[in-house]
């Protein structure tokens, strides 16, 4: 129908985006030669991929050629994606990671390696902050808001990745590749640093 | 460990969820999506544009490689025939060169048999048949001359006045002059052997070159 009467490609796009909902049926179409799909992918999976690598390389037009190249190195590699491993916004998130560290590294960016930094973490060790978290006035939650804005990206992007889209542990370590028990570290230690910071400001 | 990081809804989390909302919501923009589209399908045409160009240098790769080799193997048969026809033509070099030695050992006898048949036919035609007669008649006579005794019959022991009478003949019948002086001579020194023996010979050169001059003066004539 779209083939023999061209002013119904857009309307059949629509619809054919409005019927696939499914990242996986979508993956297929693409796999079996429907390239034009992928703009589908990208238009739903973008926003997100786009603000994750904002946070990682703090630079808007930056984060825009990043996730360029990570959305062609996604099609190149869609072959290679298994939905029992994770799903395909982690997979997406997860090559758009290296990308951002490929290319901090060309830039001679200081990288995180997040095993590196485990010994530490686990002197940080403290549950203290849960529960001074746990109940805060609005006058503690915007100066944790400062507090927040003042960490480093990298500590930002997990918070991100843990608070704001609320992706599992697991997940996140297989994104960042790392462990969730460094992850788990890392965090506990992000929150003990506000709180002392919110101590600081009382 | 995990498990530890909970309560998740507590004031960070809350922090979080605002700093989620304040922000615009980020969209990828169009340019992006149609860049990576176009990288995405630009490859496509260029590969296949590419498969094909390759395949058609492949192609003409392999016809040039196919006529090559054909060259190769025409050029190897040519080499191959060469050496056959060099084979041959040496073996038959050989063979001929040994049948040749072998036949120039027999031959060589004959043909220095037949040199010296040729010399002598060549010796026989050049020498007129008269001299001949003479010369064997001179040798024979020189031959023959013995020393003679003294007091035994010169006329009957001593032939050289016979021969010198029909060699006066045979120059008689030639219509050649009689050598008569030498005759006399002869005659005269006929009692002492040796004397007669060098005039003897001393005439018959004196005759043979008379006779010469003569048949030097008839062919002159003729």
């Amino acid at each position: 129908m779209c083939d023999i009467f061209p002013t119904f490609v857009p309307i059949c796009s629509e619809r054919a985006l409005r019927m696939i909902t499914d990242d996986k049926t979508l993956i297929e179409r693409i796999l079996s030669g429907e390239t034009e799909d992928f703009r589908h992918l990208m238009r739903r999976h973008g926003g997100t991929l786009l603000a994750f690598i904002e946070s990682v390389v703090g630079n808007r037009e930056e984060a825009e050629d990043v996730v360029q190249e990570a959305f062609v190195m996604a099609y190149r590699s869609l072959r290679q994606y298994d939905s029992r491993k994770a799903s395909f916004a982690t997979w997406l998130h997860r090559i758009a990671y290296h990308e951002a560290l490929h290319w901090m590294k060309r830039r001679r960016l200081p990288t995180l390696s997040w095993d590196e930094d485990e010994s530490l973490l686990n002197h940080a060790e403290d549950s203290s902050a849960d529960d001074w978290l746990a109940d805060a006035t609005e006058e503690q939650l915007q100066r944790l808001d400062e507090a927040v804005s003042q960490l480093s990206p990298y500590d930002r992007m997990l918070l991100n990745l843990y608070y704001e889209d609320d992706l599992p542990l697991k997940e996140i370590a297989y994104i960042l590749d790392s462990k969730a028990d460094i992850l788990a570290s890392r965090l506990r230690r992000i929150r003990n640093r506000l709180k002392k910071e919110l101590q600081k400001n009382r | 460990m995990p498990d530890n990081i909970k309560p998740k809804d507590d004031a960070l989390r809350q922090v979080m969820r605002r700093r989620k909302e304040r922000r615009p919501s980020m969209e990828l923009p169009k340019e992006v999506e149609d860049r990576v589209m176009e990288r995405i399908c630009a490859p496509d045409k260029v590969k296949s544009e590419e498969r094909r160009v390759k395949s058609e240098e492949r192609r003409v790769k392999n016809e040039e490689r196919r006529v090559k080799s054909e060259e190769r193997r025409v050029k190897n048969q040519n080499v191959f025939l060469l050496a056959q026809l060099y084979d041959s033509s040496l073996f038959t070099l050989h063979s001929s060169f040994f049948t040749l030695r072998s036949s120039l050992s027999i031959l060589r006898p004959l043909i220095a048999a037949a040199a010296i048949a040729c010399i002598l036919v060549l010796a026989e035609t050049m020498i007129p048949e008269k001299q001949k007669e003479d010369i064997s008649a001179i040798v024979a006579k020189v031959e023959i001359h013995q020393p003679v005794e003294p007091g035994t019959n010169t006329k009957r022991e001593h032939p050289q006045t016979s021969v010198t009478d029909t060699q006066i003949a045979s120059l008689k019948k030639r219509g050649l002059p009689p050598k008569t002086e030498k005759a006399d001579k002869i005659e005269n020194v006929a009692h002492d052997p040796i004397e007669k023996t060098e005039v003897c010979i001393n005439c018959e050169l004196d005759a043979m070159a008379d006779e010469l001059t003569a048949m030097i003066n008839e062919f002159e004539n003729q």
